[in-house]
Protein backbone atom coordinates (compact mmCIF):
# COMPACT_ATOMS: atom_id res chain seq x y z
CA UNK A 1 0.00 0.00 0.00
CA UNK A 2 3.09 2.60 1.19
CA UNK A 3 3.97 1.70 -2.22
CA UNK A 4 1.00 2.53 -4.28
CA UNK A 5 1.11 5.60 -2.65
CA UNK A 6 4.52 6.57 -3.57
CA UNK A 7 3.69 5.02 -7.03
CA UNK A 8 1.08 7.89 -7.41
CA UNK A 9 2.91 10.68 -6.13
CA UNK A 10 6.05 10.07 -8.38
CA UNK A 11 3.81 10.01 -11.13
CA UNK A 12 1.54 13.54 -10.37
CA UNK A 13 5.00 14.99 -9.83
CA UNK A 14 6.45 13.68 -12.73
CA UNK A 15 3.00 15.04 -14.88
CA UNK A 16 3.76 18.48 -12.44
CA UNK A 17 6.84 18.85 -14.35
CA UNK A 18 5.88 17.78 -17.85
CA UNK A 19 2.85 21.12 -17.22
CA UNK A 20 3.91 23.98 -19.46
CA UNK A 21 4.34 27.06 -17.21
CA UNK A 22 1.61 29.41 -16.72
CA UNK A 23 -1.76 28.83 -15.80
CA UNK A 24 -3.59 25.39 -17.70
CA UNK A 25 -5.83 25.63 -20.71
CA UNK A 26 -8.90 23.53 -19.81
CA UNK A 27 -9.68 21.55 -22.82
CA UNK A 28 -13.04 22.79 -23.15
CA UNK A 29 -12.36 26.32 -23.48
CA UNK A 30 -12.99 27.06 -26.82
CA UNK A 31 -10.77 29.17 -28.94
CA UNK A 32 -12.09 32.67 -30.49
CA UNK A 33 -10.94 33.44 -33.87
CA UNK A 34 -10.66 37.42 -34.74
CA UNK A 35 -13.35 38.52 -37.37
CA UNK A 36 -16.75 40.35 -37.51
CA UNK A 37 -18.73 38.45 -35.26
CA UNK A 38 -16.08 38.06 -32.34
CA UNK A 39 -16.03 42.14 -32.76
CA UNK A 40 -19.59 42.37 -32.22
CA UNK A 41 -19.55 39.36 -29.32
CA UNK A 42 -16.56 41.14 -27.56
CA UNK A 43 -18.89 42.64 -24.71
CA UNK A 44 -21.01 39.09 -24.70
CA UNK A 45 -21.04 36.62 -22.09
CA UNK A 46 -20.07 33.89 -22.24
CA UNK A 47 -23.19 32.37 -21.97
CA UNK A 48 -24.07 34.64 -24.99
CA UNK A 49 -20.89 33.65 -26.84
CA UNK A 50 -21.75 29.75 -26.62
CA UNK A 51 -25.17 29.64 -27.23
CA UNK A 52 -24.53 31.91 -30.61
CA UNK A 53 -21.75 29.44 -31.48
CA UNK A 54 -24.30 26.51 -30.82
CA UNK A 55 -26.93 27.72 -32.84
CA UNK A 56 -24.31 28.28 -35.77
CA UNK A 57 -22.01 24.98 -35.17
CA UNK A 58 -25.30 23.26 -35.20
CA UNK A 59 -27.28 24.51 -38.53
CA UNK A 60 -23.83 23.68 -39.92
CA UNK A 61 -24.49 19.94 -38.83
CA UNK A 62 -28.02 20.32 -40.26
CA UNK A 63 -27.08 21.76 -43.51
CA UNK A 64 -24.36 18.86 -44.03
CA UNK A 65 -26.97 16.35 -43.04
CA UNK A 66 -28.82 17.35 -45.77
CA UNK A 67 -27.59 16.15 -48.69
CA UNK A 68 -29.02 13.22 -48.48
CA UNK A 69 -32.66 14.19 -47.42
CA UNK A 70 -32.22 17.17 -49.84
CA UNK A 71 -34.83 19.16 -47.86
CA UNK A 72 -33.12 22.53 -47.93
CA UNK A 73 -33.20 22.43 -51.83
CA UNK A 74 -31.85 26.05 -52.42
CA UNK A 75 -30.58 29.30 -50.68
CA UNK A 76 -33.65 30.64 -50.41
CA UNK A 77 -34.83 27.33 -48.27
CA UNK A 78 -31.25 27.03 -46.21
CA UNK A 79 -32.65 31.17 -45.69
CA UNK A 80 -35.73 30.10 -44.28
CA UNK A 81 -34.12 27.57 -42.22
CA UNK A 82 -31.79 30.17 -40.58
CA UNK A 83 -34.09 32.72 -39.52
CA UNK A 84 -36.57 29.99 -38.01
CA UNK A 85 -33.26 28.50 -36.33
CA UNK A 86 -32.88 32.03 -34.94
CA UNK A 87 -36.37 32.39 -34.34
CA UNK A 88 -36.85 29.64 -32.24
CA UNK A 89 -33.03 29.89 -30.52
CA UNK A 90 -32.80 33.05 -29.56
CA UNK A 91 -36.08 34.94 -30.16
CA UNK A 92 -37.51 36.50 -27.20
CA UNK A 93 -34.45 36.19 -25.11
CA UNK A 94 -32.43 38.59 -23.71
CA UNK A 95 -29.79 37.98 -26.37
CA UNK A 96 -31.44 39.79 -29.29
CA UNK A 97 -30.23 43.45 -29.27
CA UNK A 98 -27.89 43.41 -26.69
CA UNK A 99 -24.67 43.28 -29.16
CA UNK A 100 -25.83 46.01 -32.07
CA UNK A 101 -24.43 44.85 -34.99
CA UNK A 102 -24.35 41.06 -34.63
CA UNK A 103 -26.43 40.59 -36.94
CA UNK A 104 -24.50 42.59 -40.33
CA UNK A 105 -21.45 40.77 -38.76
CA UNK A 106 -22.39 36.84 -39.10
CA UNK A 107 -23.94 38.28 -42.90
CA UNK A 108 -20.69 39.41 -43.51
CA UNK A 109 -19.07 36.24 -42.50
CA UNK A 110 -21.67 34.07 -44.45
CA UNK A 111 -20.89 36.38 -47.52
CA UNK A 112 -17.65 35.76 -47.90
CA UNK A 113 -18.51 32.23 -48.34
CA UNK A 114 -21.25 32.47 -50.58
CA UNK A 115 -23.41 34.69 -52.23
CA UNK A 116 -27.28 36.14 -52.02
CA UNK A 117 -28.08 34.38 -55.24
CA UNK A 118 -30.98 32.16 -54.98
CA UNK A 119 -29.63 29.20 -56.65
CA UNK A 120 -30.02 25.52 -56.13
CA UNK A 121 -27.48 24.18 -53.05
CA UNK A 122 -24.92 21.89 -55.40
CA UNK A 123 -22.44 19.88 -52.80
CA UNK A 124 -20.14 22.42 -53.70
CA UNK A 125 -22.44 25.01 -52.38
CA UNK A 126 -23.58 22.95 -49.33
CA UNK A 127 -19.60 23.09 -48.27
CA UNK A 128 -19.03 26.69 -48.62
CA UNK A 129 -22.49 26.84 -46.60
CA UNK A 130 -21.54 24.48 -43.49
CA UNK A 131 -17.78 26.46 -43.77
CA UNK A 132 -19.59 30.02 -43.19
CA UNK A 133 -21.94 28.59 -40.39
CA UNK A 134 -18.76 27.26 -38.69
CA UNK A 135 -16.73 30.32 -39.06
CA UNK A 136 -19.69 31.80 -37.13
CA UNK A 137 -19.61 29.45 -34.56
CA UNK A 138 -15.62 29.75 -34.44
CA UNK A 139 -16.04 33.53 -34.21
CA UNK A 140 -18.54 33.14 -31.77
CA UNK A 141 -16.24 31.03 -29.76
CA UNK A 142 -17.57 27.49 -30.34
CA UNK B 1 -45.85 37.81 -86.27
CA UNK B 2 -49.46 37.00 -86.94
CA UNK B 3 -51.53 40.07 -87.39
CA UNK B 4 -54.80 39.94 -88.20
CA UNK B 5 -56.01 42.77 -86.97
CA UNK B 6 -54.13 45.67 -87.24
CA UNK B 7 -55.42 48.27 -84.98
CA UNK B 8 -57.82 48.15 -81.84
CA UNK B 9 -60.60 49.64 -84.01
CA UNK B 10 -60.34 46.51 -86.83
CA UNK B 11 -60.25 44.08 -83.49
CA UNK B 12 -63.93 45.62 -82.52
CA UNK B 13 -65.28 45.25 -86.12
CA UNK B 14 -64.45 41.60 -86.53
CA UNK B 15 -65.77 41.06 -82.83
CA UNK B 16 -69.23 42.80 -83.71
CA UNK B 17 -68.99 40.91 -87.16
CA UNK B 18 -68.79 37.72 -84.99
CA UNK B 19 -65.26 36.70 -84.31
CA UNK B 20 -65.56 33.68 -81.84
CA UNK B 21 -62.78 34.88 -79.29
CA UNK B 22 -65.12 33.39 -76.69
CA UNK B 23 -66.08 29.71 -76.65
CA UNK B 24 -68.88 28.83 -75.11
CA UNK B 25 -68.22 25.06 -74.41
CA UNK B 26 -70.41 23.88 -71.27
CA UNK B 27 -68.56 20.24 -71.99
CA UNK B 28 -65.22 21.71 -71.25
CA UNK B 29 -66.59 23.52 -68.73
CA UNK B 30 -68.38 20.57 -66.66
CA UNK B 31 -65.13 18.76 -67.56
CA UNK B 32 -62.71 21.22 -66.01
CA UNK B 33 -65.27 21.38 -62.63
CA UNK B 34 -65.18 17.73 -62.44
CA UNK B 35 -61.99 17.40 -62.46
CA UNK B 36 -61.26 19.23 -59.33
CA UNK B 37 -62.65 19.44 -55.74
CA UNK B 38 -63.56 22.82 -55.61
CA UNK B 39 -65.25 24.13 -58.15
CA UNK B 40 -67.07 27.53 -57.20
CA UNK B 41 -65.68 30.52 -54.89
CA UNK B 42 -67.09 29.69 -51.86
CA UNK B 43 -64.79 30.94 -48.83
CA UNK B 44 -66.90 31.19 -45.72
CA UNK B 45 -64.20 32.92 -44.14
CA UNK B 46 -64.13 36.14 -46.20
CA UNK B 47 -67.54 36.11 -47.26
CA UNK B 48 -69.05 39.56 -47.49
CA UNK B 49 -65.79 41.06 -46.69
CA UNK B 50 -65.66 42.83 -50.27
CA UNK B 51 -69.13 44.56 -49.42
CA UNK B 52 -68.24 48.17 -49.51
CA UNK B 53 -64.96 48.03 -50.23
CA UNK B 54 -62.55 48.62 -53.51
CA UNK B 55 -60.06 46.99 -55.08
CA UNK B 56 -57.96 48.43 -57.77
CA UNK B 57 -56.02 45.65 -58.17
CA UNK B 58 -54.55 46.16 -61.84
CA UNK B 59 -52.36 48.73 -59.89
CA UNK B 60 -50.43 46.26 -58.61
CA UNK B 61 -49.51 44.75 -61.95
CA UNK B 62 -48.60 48.36 -63.29
CA UNK B 63 -46.24 48.77 -60.26
CA UNK B 64 -44.07 45.83 -61.19
CA UNK B 65 -44.70 46.02 -64.84
CA UNK B 66 -45.90 49.73 -66.01
CA UNK B 67 -46.12 48.42 -69.54
CA UNK B 68 -49.00 45.61 -68.11
CA UNK B 69 -52.27 45.46 -70.19
CA UNK B 70 -50.35 47.27 -73.35
CA UNK B 71 -50.39 43.78 -75.47
CA UNK B 72 -53.50 43.84 -78.49
CA UNK B 73 -54.58 40.70 -79.47
CA UNK B 74 -54.04 40.17 -83.23
CA UNK B 75 -55.74 37.08 -83.70
CA UNK B 76 -59.07 35.60 -81.39
CA UNK B 77 -56.97 34.55 -78.62
CA UNK B 78 -58.72 36.54 -75.88
CA UNK B 79 -59.45 33.98 -73.76
CA UNK B 80 -55.39 33.69 -73.36
CA UNK B 81 -55.00 37.36 -72.72
CA UNK B 82 -57.48 37.59 -69.94
CA UNK B 83 -56.40 34.80 -68.14
CA UNK B 84 -52.82 36.19 -68.51
CA UNK B 85 -54.01 39.53 -67.12
CA UNK B 86 -55.95 37.72 -64.03
CA UNK B 87 -52.77 35.78 -63.64
CA UNK B 88 -50.58 38.86 -63.50
CA UNK B 89 -52.96 40.79 -61.70
CA UNK B 90 -53.04 37.87 -58.51
CA UNK B 91 -49.50 37.60 -58.89
CA UNK B 92 -49.05 41.10 -58.66
CA UNK B 93 -51.49 41.57 -55.72
CA UNK B 94 -50.10 38.58 -53.85
CA UNK B 95 -46.16 40.30 -53.70
CA UNK B 96 -47.43 43.80 -52.69
CA UNK B 97 -50.70 43.40 -50.91
CA UNK B 98 -49.75 39.46 -49.44
CA UNK B 99 -46.38 40.20 -49.44
CA UNK B 100 -45.56 36.99 -50.47
CA UNK B 101 -42.09 36.12 -51.33
CA UNK B 102 -42.09 36.06 -55.25
CA UNK B 103 -40.75 37.95 -57.52
CA UNK B 104 -42.34 39.58 -60.29
CA UNK B 105 -39.78 38.22 -62.26
CA UNK B 106 -41.87 38.80 -65.98
CA UNK B 107 -45.04 39.84 -67.45
CA UNK B 108 -46.73 36.14 -68.14
CA UNK B 109 -47.37 34.74 -71.94
CA UNK B 110 -50.29 34.06 -73.81
CA UNK B 111 -48.59 31.89 -76.57
CA UNK B 112 -48.91 28.40 -74.72
CA UNK B 113 -52.56 28.50 -73.32
CA UNK B 114 -53.71 29.91 -76.79
CA UNK B 115 -51.41 26.90 -78.37
CA UNK B 116 -53.73 23.95 -75.69
CA UNK B 117 -57.73 24.97 -77.30
CA UNK B 118 -57.50 21.75 -79.17
CA UNK B 119 -58.32 22.76 -82.88
CA UNK B 120 -57.26 25.06 -85.72
CA UNK B 121 -59.19 27.62 -85.84
CA UNK B 122 -59.88 30.56 -83.52
CA UNK B 123 -61.23 31.20 -79.84
CA UNK B 124 -61.06 29.22 -76.87
CA UNK B 125 -63.40 28.34 -74.03
CA UNK B 126 -61.93 29.88 -70.72
CA UNK B 127 -62.38 26.22 -69.21
CA UNK B 128 -59.92 24.44 -71.47
CA UNK B 129 -57.63 27.63 -70.68
CA UNK B 130 -58.45 27.10 -66.50
CA UNK B 131 -57.32 23.39 -67.62
CA UNK B 132 -54.08 23.65 -68.87
CA UNK B 133 -52.98 26.14 -66.46
CA UNK B 134 -53.52 24.55 -63.77
CA UNK B 135 -52.69 20.69 -65.13
CA UNK B 136 -49.65 22.21 -67.39
CA UNK B 137 -48.81 25.73 -66.23
CA UNK B 138 -47.74 28.91 -68.01
CA UNK B 139 -44.70 30.28 -68.83
CA UNK B 140 -43.31 34.26 -69.07
CA UNK B 141 -42.40 36.60 -71.44
CA UNK B 142 -38.88 34.98 -72.25
CA UNK B 143 -36.69 34.07 -74.66
CA UNK B 144 -36.79 30.13 -74.38
CA UNK B 145 -35.05 27.34 -76.69
CA UNK B 146 -37.68 26.90 -79.13
CA UNK B 147 -38.40 30.35 -79.85
CA UNK B 148 -38.63 34.20 -78.61
CA UNK B 149 -42.06 34.69 -76.45
CA UNK B 150 -40.14 37.65 -74.99
CA UNK B 151 -43.07 39.94 -77.19
CA UNK B 152 -46.35 38.73 -77.77
CA UNK B 153 -46.40 36.50 -81.04
CA UNK B 154 -49.88 35.49 -81.48
CA UNK B 155 -48.38 32.62 -84.70
CA UNK B 156 -47.03 30.28 -81.50
CA UNK B 157 -50.54 29.96 -80.19
CA UNK B 158 -52.44 29.62 -83.95
CA UNK B 159 -49.95 26.79 -84.97
CA UNK B 160 -50.49 24.90 -81.98
CA UNK B 161 -54.03 25.13 -81.97
CA UNK B 162 -54.06 21.73 -84.14
CA UNK B 163 -51.25 19.88 -82.90
CA UNK B 164 -50.95 20.96 -79.40
CA UNK B 165 -48.34 22.32 -77.54
CA UNK B 166 -44.83 20.94 -77.96
CA UNK B 167 -44.05 18.76 -75.01
CA UNK B 168 -41.16 20.45 -74.86
CA UNK B 169 -42.83 23.42 -74.16
CA UNK B 170 -45.33 21.72 -71.45
CA UNK B 171 -42.42 20.72 -69.58
CA UNK B 172 -40.83 24.42 -69.45
CA UNK B 173 -44.96 25.37 -68.47
CA UNK B 174 -44.91 23.10 -65.43
CA UNK B 175 -42.42 25.41 -63.11
CA UNK B 176 -45.54 27.91 -62.69
CA UNK B 177 -48.75 26.53 -62.01
CA UNK B 178 -52.17 28.32 -61.06
CA UNK B 179 -53.33 26.24 -58.60
CA UNK B 180 -56.59 27.13 -57.90
CA UNK B 181 -59.16 28.41 -60.47
CA UNK B 182 -62.96 28.82 -59.54
CA UNK B 183 -66.14 29.65 -60.97
CA UNK B 184 -68.00 33.00 -59.69
CA UNK B 185 -71.62 32.74 -59.28
CA UNK B 186 -72.17 36.13 -57.87
CA UNK B 187 -70.99 39.65 -57.79
CA UNK B 188 -70.90 39.28 -54.21
CA UNK B 189 -68.46 36.39 -54.56
CA UNK B 190 -66.21 38.10 -56.64
CA UNK B 191 -65.75 40.91 -54.93
CA UNK B 192 -64.81 39.29 -51.80
CA UNK B 193 -62.02 37.33 -54.38
CA UNK B 194 -60.58 40.43 -55.36
CA UNK B 195 -60.57 42.29 -52.15
CA UNK B 196 -58.41 39.29 -51.08
CA UNK B 197 -56.56 40.26 -53.72
CA UNK B 198 -57.65 37.49 -56.76
CA UNK B 199 -58.45 38.83 -60.21
CA UNK B 200 -60.49 37.13 -62.69
CA UNK B 201 -61.55 36.88 -66.56
CA UNK B 202 -64.97 36.09 -67.87
CA UNK B 203 -66.06 35.05 -71.15
CA UNK B 204 -69.55 36.50 -72.37
CA UNK B 205 -71.70 37.41 -75.61
CA UNK B 206 -71.84 41.25 -74.11
CA UNK B 207 -70.23 44.84 -75.97
CA UNK B 208 -69.94 48.13 -74.24
CA UNK B 209 -69.63 51.27 -75.97
CA UNK B 210 -66.53 53.20 -76.71
CA UNK B 211 -67.52 56.35 -75.16
CA UNK B 212 -68.69 56.60 -71.93
CA UNK B 213 -72.12 57.69 -71.50
CA UNK B 214 -71.67 60.17 -68.26
CA UNK B 215 -68.44 58.68 -66.34
CA UNK B 216 -69.02 54.95 -67.11
CA UNK B 217 -68.93 52.63 -70.52
CA UNK B 218 -72.87 51.46 -71.06
CA UNK B 219 -73.64 48.31 -72.68
CA UNK B 220 -73.78 48.44 -76.81
CA UNK B 221 -76.13 46.74 -78.95
CA UNK B 222 -73.89 44.76 -80.32
CA UNK B 223 -72.28 41.93 -78.84
CA UNK B 224 -69.03 40.18 -78.80
CA UNK B 225 -67.85 36.81 -78.21
CA UNK B 226 -64.90 37.77 -75.82
CA UNK B 227 -63.36 37.14 -72.96
CA UNK B 228 -61.72 39.79 -70.76
CA UNK B 229 -59.98 40.39 -67.24
CA UNK B 230 -62.06 41.97 -64.72
CA UNK B 231 -59.08 43.83 -62.77
CA UNK B 232 -61.00 45.83 -59.72
CA UNK B 233 -64.29 47.21 -58.59
CA UNK B 234 -65.73 50.21 -56.41
CA UNK B 235 -68.30 49.19 -53.85
CA UNK B 236 -67.62 52.66 -51.97
CA UNK B 237 -69.97 54.61 -53.58
CA UNK B 238 -67.79 57.62 -52.87
CA UNK B 239 -67.19 58.72 -56.11
CA UNK B 240 -69.49 56.73 -58.56
CA UNK B 241 -72.68 56.36 -56.89
CA UNK B 242 -73.35 52.73 -57.42
CA UNK B 243 -70.87 50.00 -57.56
CA UNK B 244 -68.55 49.92 -60.66
CA UNK B 245 -66.46 47.28 -62.28
CA UNK B 246 -63.17 47.52 -64.25
CA UNK B 247 -62.41 45.46 -66.91
CA UNK B 248 -59.30 44.81 -68.87
CA UNK B 249 -59.83 44.39 -72.75
CA UNK B 250 -56.71 43.22 -75.10
CA UNK B 251 -57.64 45.34 -77.83
CA UNK B 252 -55.29 48.76 -77.17
CA UNK B 253 -57.16 51.62 -76.59
CA UNK B 254 -60.02 51.12 -78.24
CA UNK B 255 -62.40 53.30 -76.44
CA UNK B 256 -62.70 56.65 -75.04
CA UNK B 257 -61.90 56.63 -71.14
CA UNK B 258 -64.09 57.73 -68.71
CA UNK B 259 -63.47 61.63 -68.12
CA UNK B 260 -63.73 62.15 -64.43
CA UNK B 261 -60.83 59.39 -62.50
CA UNK B 262 -60.53 59.41 -59.12
CA UNK B 263 -57.48 61.36 -58.13
CA UNK B 264 -56.79 58.18 -55.53
CA UNK B 265 -56.86 55.43 -58.01
CA UNK B 266 -53.66 54.01 -60.15
CA UNK B 267 -54.03 55.32 -63.75
CA UNK B 268 -56.66 54.22 -66.14
CA UNK B 269 -55.31 50.84 -68.87
CA UNK B 270 -55.56 51.70 -72.60
CA UNK B 271 -58.91 50.00 -73.55
CA UNK B 272 -59.90 49.85 -69.81
CA UNK B 273 -64.36 49.57 -69.50
CA UNK B 274 -65.92 51.32 -66.53
CA UNK B 275 -68.70 49.57 -66.18
CA UNK B 276 -72.09 49.59 -64.07
CA UNK B 277 -73.23 46.24 -61.71
CA UNK B 278 -76.17 45.94 -63.65
CA UNK B 279 -74.36 46.17 -67.14
CA UNK B 280 -71.71 43.95 -65.42
CA UNK B 281 -73.85 41.35 -64.16
CA UNK B 282 -73.83 39.29 -67.62
CA UNK B 283 -69.87 38.41 -66.68
CA UNK B 284 -70.94 36.65 -64.24
CA UNK B 285 -74.31 35.42 -64.55
CA UNK B 286 -73.10 33.61 -67.73
CA UNK B 287 -71.67 31.20 -65.64
CA UNK B 288 -68.15 31.72 -67.38
CA UNK B 289 -65.82 33.96 -64.81
CA UNK B 290 -62.87 32.32 -63.27
CA UNK B 291 -61.05 33.25 -59.87
CA UNK B 292 -57.01 32.94 -60.41
CA UNK B 293 -55.54 32.22 -56.75
CA UNK B 294 -52.90 30.33 -55.27
CA UNK B 295 -50.44 30.69 -58.28
CA UNK B 296 -46.72 29.14 -58.12
CA UNK B 297 -45.03 32.80 -58.66
CA UNK B 298 -41.22 32.87 -59.04
CA UNK B 299 -38.63 32.40 -56.55
CA UNK B 300 -36.89 35.14 -55.76
CA UNK B 301 -33.55 35.59 -58.14
CA UNK B 302 -31.57 37.66 -54.98
CA UNK B 303 -32.06 36.66 -51.75
CA UNK B 304 -32.87 40.14 -49.40
CA UNK B 305 -30.20 38.41 -46.97
CA UNK B 306 -29.23 35.16 -45.34
CA UNK B 307 -31.81 35.29 -42.66
CA UNK B 308 -30.08 37.41 -39.94
CA UNK B 309 -31.43 40.93 -40.12
CA UNK B 310 -33.22 41.56 -37.25
CA UNK B 311 -33.60 38.36 -35.36
CA UNK B 312 -30.31 39.32 -33.40
CA UNK B 313 -29.80 42.28 -33.70
CA UNK B 314 -32.91 45.21 -33.17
Amino acid sequence: MKNAFLIAALIFLGYSFLQPSGSPVPPDTPVVVEGPVSIALRSATSEDRRTVAAVYSALADVTERDATDRLLGTTQAWRSCHSAALRLAVGGTSLVGLYPGLDSAVEQVLSQFFTLDNQPISPELRAKIVAGCREVAKQSGG
Amino acid sequence: MADDYKDPLSLLSAYEQGLTGYIDSPRDKAEFMESQPYQYFDEPNIKDSGKGQRALLWGYALKLDPKSFSERQTTGDCVSHGSRNARDVTRASAILARHQPFDWYKRGATEPTYGARGHGGQGMSPAKASKFERDVGFLARDRYDFGDLSKYDASYGIKWGRSGVPSGVQELCGKNKVGRITNVRSQGDLMDAMVNGYAAHSGQYAGWNSSPTGNIHRRSRNAWNHDMCICGYDDTKSHWPYRVWFIINSWGAWNSPVPDWPADYPPQPPGLIVTKDDDFDVCVRNGDCWVYGDIDGYPPQKLPDYGTIGLLSK
